[in-house]
Parts: C-alpha cells; sequence; structure tokens
C-alpha cells in the first residue's frame, strides 16, 4: 500500500533529486514532523505513566508510597502487598470466579452471536427484520435502566450470589450478533448455496462452511467479550453478596475500606489482575492484530 | 437415484417465480434432452440465472413443475435432485485444499474415505488438477479455480449439470480455452448439461440448442445457427451476433410495389421480403422493421459483380478487425448501418457509398417485433412470386 503524508516523499519530487533539494525539503517539513512527534510522546506518555505509576505502587509499602520526596521505584521491591493478598483476602477465589465467568461468557456469546448472526444474515424466516430491529433497539437501553429489575428478576428466581446471576445477562448484549451478521451478510451468498448444492443442511453449511470463514470476525468478538467481562464491575457488584462468589474487579474495589485505603495493596491486586490478559494478549497478539485488520484492505 | 439415469433431461413446464410483484420468470415451459448441451442466453435481469436456481433447488418455483428425468422435482430438497452447479464466481470454499473441495459432496454424503480420494483422483484428472491438490483456492488461477468448481461438480456424477455463467470472470483468451475444454467435457461425459450465460459467442459455440430469454420469458429455442439465421424476434436478432443486427423500422407499404417509408424515404423490399411484407399489409399493414446482418450488406457499384444501390449514405466511420472490417455508414433512412467488408475495406470515413442488401437474407418483423415469415404465410408467398422480382430501386 502507498503510505502518505509527512512522513513520505512528497509526490512531485524529483527521483533522483539533489541533495540541496532534499535537504531543502526536510528542513521545510521539520516544523511539522516536530508536532507529531510531541503529540505521539505526549500520547504515548499518558498511556504508560498511570501503568508504570500502578506497577511501582505495587513494589512498595505504605511508607514508601506516601514518603517524600517520592521515591520512583524502591529498591529491593516490596513483596509484602502480593503476600498480603494472597493470604488476608480470597484473592485466588475471585480470580477463578472471573476466569469462569469471563470464559463461559466468551464461549456462550460467540456461539450465540455466531448462530444468531448467521440466521439473520442468511435464513429468510417471517418476522426476521423487525426482530433484528427490535433486539438491536435493546442496545440503546443503558445499563442503568435495567439493573434494578434485573437484579429484582434474579432475586425472584433465587439466582442472586451465584455464576449464573453473574452469567446469564451478560448473555443478551446483543452487540456480537450485530457484529456477526453484518460479517457474515459479506460472505459471498453462492457460498452457501454451493454447500447446499453439495448437499449440506443448514447447521452443516454453519459447522463447515461459515463458521471457518467468520474466525477473523470471532476472534475480535472473542477479545472484546474477553475485556468487557473481565473488567466488568457493576453488575458483578449489584448481584454477588458473599466474598465468595465476588470477581475480581469487585474484590479489588473492597480493599478499600471506609476510613483507610491500602493503595500498595489495591495496586499489587490490579497488577495480578492484569497479568492474565496481558499473558493471553502476548500469546495471541498475531491473531488479535490480523483479526482487527481483517477487511480492512482489499486483498 | 431412482428414476434418474446419466442421460435424464430436464423440462419445465410453465414455470413462473415471483418475487412480490416483481416477475422473474413467467411461464416457461423448456424441455432439455437428455444429453443435450442447451445454453440459456439472455441479458442482464432476464431471468436466465433464475431458472438455473429453480431446476437446482434453490429457489422455490410460484407455479409449475419441474421434472428430471422422470421424476418431479419441483418440491423436492436441493440434495435429491441430482443435480450439480457451477456458479459464476466458483463458490469455493477458501478454508479447504483443492482436494478438500473436491471431496466435500462426498464427504457430507458420508462416503467413506477411500471412496472420496478415488473419485477426487479421478475427478482431478479429468480437470488436470492433479498436481494441484493440496492447494487452497486462493493460490490458483481464474481457469484453475474454475476447474476446481468444475470438478466438484464432476465428482457427484449427476444427472444434470447447470453452469450459471461459469466464464464470465475470466479473461479473453482463458475464456476461449475454457470453452474448448467444457465442449470436450460434455462430448466425453455426455451429460445433460444447462448452461446459462449472457455472452452470446459462448451461446454459438457450446450449444447444442439456445434458447434466447428475456423479461422471464423464451423467446426463441433452437440450434445456434437457427436462432441466427432465423431470429424470431427483433430482440433475438439485435442480441444474438455481433455486430448486431441492422434493424430499419417503418411504415408498410404496397402502392407501387412494395416498401418500407423509414426517416422520410422509402425502400423498395424485393425477395421474400416483399412477400412478408404483402402479409403484414393483408393483416392491416402498420409498421415494420427490416433487419439485415452486417454480411448481408454490400457496397454498390463497386468490383466486377456490381449491384445497384438500395440505399446510398455516408461513411461515419470504419472499424477494422484484422480479417474483416466494418463500415459504419449514416443513410436517409434514419439509422446507421454496419456493413461487414474484407478488410482492407477500400473506403474512407466521409466517402458517399451505395449499399446493396441481399434480399433473401432480410428479414421482416411485426409492429410487436415478432418475426413475420414468407414460409409460413403461403397467401403471402403466393402473392409475392406475382410481384416483380425487381421490387422497387435505390432511393
Amino acid at each position: 500500500m502507498a503510505r502518505s503524508g509527512l512522513l513520505t516523499r512528497a509526490p512531485d519530487a524529483p527521483a533522483g533529486g539533489g541533495r540541496v533539494a532534499r535537504r531543502d525539503r526536510r528542513r521545510a517539513r521539520w516544523p511539522a514532523l516536530a508536532l507529531v512527534y510531541a503529540v505521539l510522546t505526549v500520547s504515548c506518555l499518558a498511556a504508560v505513566i498511570p501503568f508504570m505509576y500502578v506497577v511501582a505502587a505495587a513494589f512498595k509499602d505504605s511508607a514508601a508510597l506516601f514518603s517524600y520526596p517520592p521515591e520512583l521505584v524502591t529498591w529491593p521491591p516490596y513483596l509484602g502487598n502480593f503476600t498480603a493478598l494472597v493470604t488476608e483476602h480470597p484473592f485466588g477465589r475471585w480470580l477463578l470466579n472471573t476466569v469462569v465467568v469471563t470464559l463461559t461468557i466468551t464461549v456462550a456469546k460467540l456461539l450465540i452471536d455466531s448462530l444468531a448472526g448467521y440466521a439473520f444474515a442468511k435464513l429468510d424466516f417471517p418476522g426476521r427484520e423487525p426482530l433484528f430491529v427490535a433486539l438491536i433497539a435493546t442496545l440503546m437501553v443503558p445499563f442503568a435502566a435495567i439493573m434494578m429489575p434485573l437484579l429484582q428478576m434474579m432475586q425472584g428466581a433465587g439466582l442472586v450470589d451465584t455464576y449464573w446471576a453473574l452469567i446469564l445477562p451478560p448473555l443478551a448484549n446483543p452487540i456480537g450478533i450485530f457484529l456477526m451478521r453484518q460479517f457474515i451478510e459479506g460472505l459471498p451468498g453462492d457460498l452457501d448455496n454451493a454447500a447446499r448444492m453439495d448437499g449440506c443442511s443448514e447447521l452443516a453449511i454453519f459447522r463447515h462452511v461459515v463458521l471457518p470463514l467468520t474466525k477473523p470476525a470471532l476472534t475480535v468478538l472473542a477479545v472484546l467479550h474477553l475485556l468487557n467481562q473481565w473488567n466488568s464491575f457493576l453488575w458483578p457488584l449489584v448481584v454477588t453478596r458473599s466474598q465468595d462468589m465476588q470477581v475480581l474487579t469487585v474484590g479489588i474495589a473492597s480493599l478499600k475500606g471506609l476510613l483507610r485505603a491500602d493503595w500498595g495493596l489495591i495496586a499489587a491486586g490490579a497488577l495480578l489482575s492484569m497479568v492474565p490478559l496481558v499473558v493471553l494478549f502476548v500469546l495471541f497478539q498475531r491473531y488479535f492484530v490480523a483479526a482487527s485488520l481483517f477487511g480492512a484492505v482489499k486483498e | 437415484m431412482k428414476g434418474v439415469t446419466a442421460l435424464d433431461g430436464v423440462r419445465l413446464e410453465g414455470v413462473t417465480k415471483r418475487y412480490g410483484a416483481i416477475v422473474a420468470v413467467a411461464g416457461v415451459d423448456l424441455a432439455v434432452e437428455g444429453g443435450e448441451f442447451l445454453v440459456v442466453l439472455g441479458p442482464s435481469g432476464c431471468g436466465k440465472s433464475t431458472v438455473l436456481k429453480l431446476i437446482a433447488g434453490l429457489e422455490d418455483v410460484t407455479d409449475g413443475d419441474i421434472w428430471v428425468g422422470d421424476r418431479r422435482v419441483t418440491f423436492a430438497p436441493v440434495k435429491e435432485r441430482n443435480v450439480a452447479m457451477v456458479f459464476q464466481n466458483y463458490a469455493l470454499y477458501p478454508h479447504m485444499s483443492v482436494r478438500q473441495n473436491i471431496g466435500f459432496p462426498l464427504r457430507m454424503a458420508r462416503q467413506s474415505k477411500a471412496e472420496i480420494a478415488r473419485r477426487v483422483a479421478r475427478a482431478a484428472s479429468v480437470v488436470r488438477l492433479d498436481g494441484l491438490l493440496e492447494r487452497r483456492p486462493a493460490e490458483l488461477s481464474g481457469g484453475q479455480r474454475q476447474r476446481v468448481a468444475v470438478a466438484r461438480a464432476l465428482v457427484r456424477e449427476p444427472a444434470v449439470f447447470l453452469f450459471d455463467e461459469p466464464l464470465s470472470n475470466l479473461d479473453a483468451a482463458l475464456r476461449g480455452e475454457m470453452r474448448d475444454e467444457l465442449r470436450e467435457l460434455h462430448r466425453r461425459l455426455g451429460t445433460t448439461m444447462v448452461y446459462v450465460t449472457h455472452d452470446q459467442v459462448e451461446a454459438m459455440t457450446m450449444g447444442t440448442r439456445v434458447a434466447v430469454m428475456r423479461d422471464g420469458r423464451v423467446q426463441q429455442l433452437g440450434t445456434p445457427q437457427a436462432v441466427y439465421d432465423r431470429p424470431a424476434s427483433t430482440f433475438v436478432a439485435g442480441f444474438v451476433g455481433y455486430p448486431p443486427m441492422n434493424l430499419v423500422g417503418g411504415e408498410a407499404a404496397t402502392e407501387g410495389g412494395p416498401a418500407v417509408v423509414c426517416g422520410g424515404e422509402r425502400l423498395g423490399v424485393r425477395g421474400p421480403a416483399a412477400a412478408a411484407l404483402r402479409s403484414v399489409a393483408a393483416r392491416g399493414g402498420g409498421r415494420v422493421t427490416l433487419g439485415a446482418r452486417p454480411e448481408d450488406l454490400q457496397l454498390a457499384g463497386a468490383g466486377s459483380g456490381a449491384v445497384a444501390a438500395d440505399v446510398v449514405g455516408t461513411v461515419f466511420s470504419i472499424e477494422t478487425l484484422g480479417a474483416d472490417a466494418f463500415a459504419v455508414v449514416d443513410t436517409p433512412l434514419g439509422q446507421r448501418l454496419r456493413v461487414r467488408l474484407p478488410a482492407p475495406p477500400g473506403v474512407g470515413a466521409g466517402e458517399r457509398v451505395g449499399l446493396a442488401l441481399r434480399w433473401d437474407r432480410v428479414h421482416v418483423f411485426d409492429a410487436d417485433g415478432a418475426r413475420v415469415d414468407p414460409a409460413l404465410e403461403p397467401a403471402a408467398a403466393e402473392a409475392a412470386a406475382k410481384v416483380e422480382a425487381g421490387g422497387g430501386p435505390a432511393t
């Protein structure tokens, strides 16, 4: 792909232009380049500094955290926050709950989204369009508006403080169905006709043709659901009562007491809660990037 | 499959397909003989691909019946019709290798691995894909992809092959090559094939018969030569053949000899066309269209076999195609006429030329655009015989 913009040579530049001309051009572009690098540097620092601050705080005791002048890094690093997190608080249980809830929702959502997306994209059934519009309309209802009725439903069903209460409501989020429908609609119509000619049932078309071809969209969706659920706070806060059913976000928030907060402990919890996602991202980075670029360029 | 043999034909009886208020196929009757290569030819939106999908079962008919062999398959599921289809864009599964693509229908039919391997190898060798079986479709050229699509259809050993504009995505050279290969395939297999195209060259060169469609109806069904020589309507006349037939519309006149008055000019009509014109006049006259292919016009007064001009015009442009050339001539008939000439044409733009028609090859169409065939109008033919052989001179 042809690059354009400030960092590339002007299109009207002579192929073997003289050194002087090149130097003049570079000099003329210098203020613009400086501005670009300045903006990029500030953006980069804005993203990295809070993260680095959390990392630094996790390895400091309370005294070091509030010492003056402030220390950037303490040496040797203080590991007491991590020990306290694991020994004095049910951090392991929170992590387990988060993993169970997040993975269950992600897998179930991918299944529901892809099946429903296929049905809305390719199957012709009465009321398809009104049903889809109604489904998408639910996206416009803010969660705060349905939180209390939802909680009452969970209480009525006796599901409060259970995995069911954490897992079932997020499954109704239609954003994935919308994305999958759009993606599947983009697949050539003749592919499913060809599969029908080859003797496939609708389910076989989905299983053997559509599903393998939607891998890029499924990967994007998996990341989306994974991040959403891992960071989900409000609903788990409302619907769980015991420490045993709390997830990481709620558990870490509970470390902040009414009168005092152990910021080192909270930072350690935040850092540990990031680790699985970072590991996941590093392992599957190639797929995530490829998936997020899917469709961006003509193949 | 019961009732279906390798040489089963296809029969459509009054088949209609509506999409809401739109009629895509309007009461089509079509009988494809067993082992025949029928080409369905027509412009975009004429309903030809819909006919194919109706035969395949990918669309439900609104009315009428479809038969494959002696089985009525109007409402049969796709996989029970014993037909295979090759799609315009190949419709290969991009995530599968060539081997998996070809073997997919057999896998869905739960054939044994050994049987799948055997039949895939055979189908691949028929379309010369032996060395490419482990490649993905993205690693193949257009022609190779088309071969994979054909092999995937072949491997099922269906009673009927359906082709939906399979060569339209290929470049001209490859298209010619694939035309030869498909013809050869039909010769070897002898299976019934229904081939949809908008390309009249494919229709003329490949089909045993051609069905020309327009607006959801079959306008004409016949051998390619018959369709070319005796077009049933002005639409067929204009659609089949390149450059298209010259069509000149005007009013039929019989006083002072049969003639057509167009653009204020009187063009005397002779030969069988005169008989046809008389039959139109006998029916009350009115508007007619004369049709003449570019090769059925010649320059008048040129060469040893000089002929009298039927019409005089000015050469607008010359299109040279190598072996021959076409002169586009502005005439007082209100139409530009194309004349086929040997190359080099010997005339240039701006020159005045006389054009003579080969009257035994001139077609007459009535006000509805339907062919008026003097052979089918005995009274008119008789009347024509009495008319002077020469007819009116050039105007």
